[in-house]
């Protein structure tokens, strides 16, 4: 059980992994840094690199899979991009997690979910690459439950808007008489 | 802020009894650009919970060969050129846009779409500006990695997007308050 607080060797035991995902993209000075860390760390590292060039030494390494299931089945702390779909993915399953927002990306809105979650207590911050193996421990010490994050409700709206135009109606009108509302029960 | 249940306004909902024929009805054409990484994602899980009652166009750019893999009901693809806003030189930047317009635009002949629905990022407002002028509507779906601050196509969408549909309630307070919260589908 993930939610439950082990030792490492406990974790060794159950084959448990350390997972580094990146995802589609390329997020090397991460993949370096884990690297780096892994001899450091008692737990055995994993690192997903997606479309980076720099290929890990110190750890096992994959370019891309066609579902990190299997590995978050096994993964006792995830460190990740700063990718929301990945962050709300692994907080759902109720998984520790580091996350990383990549510098690279446009208008570094990766800060946006990561700061949120992390106010929350949810997850680690590792704002400065350096302090990755700090920030792995840190993790180690969250007793996290799985995430539930509100239902989509958002293609009910869609449907909606869409049957006027269907039916010869006024799309607009639809959606003027949606303005402002909050929607949480089907 | 109203918070409301969709049973009282959706006389054309989920499984609506009418629907029973619908090879009678000609169906209704939605042109879906995907973006990339998190805006396709979400797409995807959208046309998911929509279903097969619409004929869907999707454009992706010619990078991203992920989505079209991914795709949960087929369509008919069209293909397009990312610009990329970080280029050294602005001209570069302009053209990549100028071009973009124009394969927006035969895109959107070939298609004839009854609706753009789309989540961003900026390579969806060419095609966003077209639908107004042809008077298109549009749906805009802000990114679900938005809780706190908006994305710049969600500022420039709000207002021009008939229907503005945000993932986080914070930022339907926060950001956008004429816009629908609808729960989250990232």
């Amino acid at each position: 059980m993930p939610s439950t607080p082990d030792s490492s060797s406990e974790a060794r035991a159950a084959g448990r992994i350390l997972l580094v995902t990146v995802g589609s993209t390329d997020f090397d000075p991460l993949v370096r840094a884990a690297d780096e860390a892994a001899p450091r760390i008692d737990l055995p590292m994993e690192i997903q690199i997606g479309i980076g060039r720099y290929e890990p030494k110190n750890a096992r390494w994959f370019r891309m899979a066609p579902s990190l299931e299997p590995y978050y089945a096994r993964a006792e702390v995830v460190v990740s991009h700063g990718g929301a779909g990945t962050i709300l993915e692994v907080l759902r399953r109720g998984i520790r997690l580091v996350a990383a927002d990549n510098p690279d990306r446009p208008d570094q809105h990766q800060k946006d979910m990561i700061g949120h979650m992390a106010s929350l207590g949810r997850l680690v911050w590792c704002g400065d690459l350096s302090r990755l193996p700090e920030a792995i421990e840190e993790a180690r010490a969250l007793c996290p439950e799985p995430l539930v994050t509100a239902p989509p409700l958002i293609h009910l709206v869609v449907r909606e808007f869409l049957g006027a135009i269907e039916n010869g109606g006024d799309p607009r009108a639809v959606a003027r008489a949606w303005r402002g509302r909050r929607v949480e029960k089907p | 802020m109203k918070t409301c249940s969709i049973e009282g306004n959706a006389p054309s909902g989920p499984g609506a009894e009418e629907e029973s024929a619908p090879a009678a009805r000609k169906r209704l054409r939605v042109l879906l650009p995907l973006g990339e990484g998190g805006h396709s994602v979400e797409m995807l899980r959208l046309v998911a919970l929509l279903g097969d009652r619409y004929e869907y166009h999707y454009m992706i750019v010619r990078e991203d060969a992920w989505s079209e893999k991914k795709l949960p009901i087929p369509g008919t693809i069209h293909r397009c050129r990312r610009p990329h806003l970080k280029e050294k030189h602005q001209w570069k930047a302009l053209f990549g846009y100028a071009r973009l317009t124009l394969q927006s635009l035969a895109i959107l002949l070939r298609a004839r779409p009854h609706a753009l629905v789309h989540a961003g990022p900026a390579m969806t407002i060419p095609v966003s500006i077209l639908c107004r002028f042809l008077r298109i509507p549009i749906i805009f779906i802000e990114t679900g990695s938005r809780i706190h601050t908006a994305s710049k196509t969600g500022q420039f969408m709000y207002g021009r997007a008939d229907l503005f549909i945000v993932q986080w309630p914070e930022l339907q307070k926060e950001k956008f308050p004429d816009a629908v919260y609808a729960g989250l589908l990232l």
